[in-house]
């Protein structure tokens, strides 16, 4: 009987732990090679809009409700809805706009590689090497979540 | 030709300037063109003992009302440089029957050199607490009805709108980060609210102050993940010619403090004026107040106010409110002007929100009011 619950939890964790990692990519140009929580946080709130170099941050989401996007939001400790709020605010005032939803990761790796400035995430397996990536998210079961630096 | 014939003129102007393909567009160049309303059903059921003390009258009644439409223009000039600029026309405006009217709230250019240093030049909202810069941001706001000094529709027979700065005209801003904390800073000239045209400056237009005095104020605040606290200030100059006082120097102080935890989320604030009559002023104020029992021999006011509220899905909320509004000029608001609301909401699609409030308000004098308020509206964004 234990064996079957063991051959059964193993079955259920087994697509959790082996999925879900999440990349963080960038324009080639962007003076920075590794980034973490915190400035990912202000720079998806609009708080911070520039590169240390003074170019425009331009960043990039993905449209509707996904994985993906719960698995990206949930590491900088927010739920998609409390960015909606944050933009909202921010685009009601005049102070800024929301980041361009892109329907698939392929659009957003395609924008990333082709805007100067630009930020994204798409799921580790599908990056190219036209973009670069500036962290890797683990997520790991049941709800804990790593940054990998590449540095 | 009419003023608001003229204003109607250079909306559709502005709307037909915009070829339609930009709304949605990406590269700088584009104008945004965007805006919302809320419209409501109220019921009310009120009844009062004003001034006539010994007749009480009874407001009950029930009725639709078109808030408010904001039509809000954006667009990105430069790499730096963005303009803003926002039209609100309110209660059910019409020129045709003389209903409600239209303003001119925002029309600025910002200068963006970092996160920690923004210059806005222009018309503007100032920085004070926190409701003030989006107390006409429907779509942001659970409630209907706001907080009383931000109810515009109060505004009509309260003199609420003098409790908070209401236009700027430059405004230096940022946010500095301090660790995992964010350091904001805003500091902000502008006209006073309502200032004193001088009558023998011939040349001045309407809506110029013509006066020395300006208002001058800031905000300086702490951000915490989702906590967000501050102080505020301004200082300027208050007509109060209804008075026969002309002007007397003001001085607001705020607070605020808004914070979410799990699904639940908190706001607060107060705000406390104080003024600093002369002592002709304070003579010729004590004089009308033995003589009119409308007045009070103070110009001092006071008012605080504290939501909660409670998201129980992405799409459901509910929350309540208490603020208290206390002015010492005004009679039957000497002993406060309380307000006590609670209802919900519910987004079918993110642009649309549902609304539904009940307040009940009381003052607590003598000369009293009691009412109760049903409001059902919808907030939308377009």
């Amino acid at each position: 009987m234990k064996k079957w619950l063991l051959f059964l939890l193993l079955l259920l964790a087994g697509p959790t732990a082996a999925g879900a990692q999440v990349a963080v990519v960038a324009h080639k140009a962007v003076p920075t090679d590794d980034i973490d929580v915190r400035r990912l946080l202000d720079i998806y709130s609009l708080e911070e809009t520039r590169w240390q170099d003074g170019t425009r941050i331009v960043p990039f989401d993905l449209k509707g409700k996904n994985g993906l996007k719960e698995q990206f939001y949930g590491f900088i400790g927010r739920r998609p809805e409390d960015m909606k709020r944050i933009w909202l605010r921010l685009i009601l005032s005049g102070e800024g706009r929301s980041p361009t939803l892109l329907k698939s990761s392929e659009a957003v790796l395609e924008q990333v590689a082709e805007t100067p400035g630009a930020i994204g995430y798409v799921p580790v397996t599908a990056v190219t090497d036209e973009v670069k990536v500036i962290a890797t998210i683990q997520v790991s079961p049941p709800h804990k979540t790593e940054v990998h630096r590449q540095s | 030709m009419n003023v608001r014939v003229l204003t109607f003129a250079f909306l559709t102007a502005l709307l037909l300037a915009v070829p339609g393909r930009q709304a949605k567009g990406q590269v700088l160049e584009d104008l945004r063109v965007f805006g919302y309303f809320q419209s409501y059903f109220s019921h009310v059921d009120g009844n009062t003992i004003l001034l006539t003390r010994n007749i009480p009258a009874t407001d009950r009644r029930n009725t639709f009302n078109q808030q408010q439409l904001n039509l809000l223009f954006a667009k990105d000039l430069a790499d730096s440089f963005s303009a803003f600029a926002n039209v609100e026309l309110t209660n059910s405006f019409s020129s045709k029957d003389g209903w409600g009217s239209v303003k001119l709230e925002e029309a600025w250019v910002r200068y963006n050199h970092s996160s920690a240093l923004n210059v806005k030049a222009g018309l503007q909202i100032p920085t004070f607490n926190n409701l003030n810069e989006i107390k006409n941001r429907t779509p942001l706001l659970p409630y209907i009805f706001r907080p009383s000094v931000y109810e515009a529709a109060y505004d009509e027979f309260l003199p609420t709108r003098v409790f908070v700065p209401n236009q700027a005209y430059v405004q230096v801003y940022g946010g500095i980060p301090l660790g995992g904390t964010r350091l904001d800073y805003s500091v902000y000239v502008g006209n006073q609210d309502a200032f004193i045209t001088d009558t023998t400056w011939v040349s001045a237009v309407t809506g110029v102050d013509t006066t020395k005095a300006l208002m001058v104020g800031g905000r300086l605040g702490l951000r915490h993940r989702s906590l967000k606290l501050g102080v505020s200030g301004t200082t300027d100059n208050d007509n109060l010619d209804f008075l026969g006082l002309g002007a007397v120097r003001r001085f607001r102080l705020g607070a605020d403090l808004s914070f979410t935890f799990e699904r639940f989320f908190f706001e607060g604030e107060f705000i406390a004026i104080r003024y600093n009559p002369t002592d002709l002023q304070q003579g010729s104020l004590s004089l009308i107040a033995q003589n009119t029992p409308l007045i009070g021999n103070d110009l001092d006011k006071f008012f605080y106010y504290a939501l909660l509220g409670y998201n129980i899905t992405d799409k459901w909320f509910v929350y309540a409110y208490r603020d208290y509004m206390d002015d010492q000029v005004i009679r039957v608001l000497r002993g406060g002007f309380d307000v006590l609301a609670g209802g919900g909401g519910y987004k079918p699609v993110d642009p649309v929100v549902i609304k539904i409030q009940g307040t009940y308000t009381e003052t607590n004098k003598k000369d009293h009011y009691k009412g109760t308020f049903l409001l059902i509206g919808v907030s939308v964004l377009f």
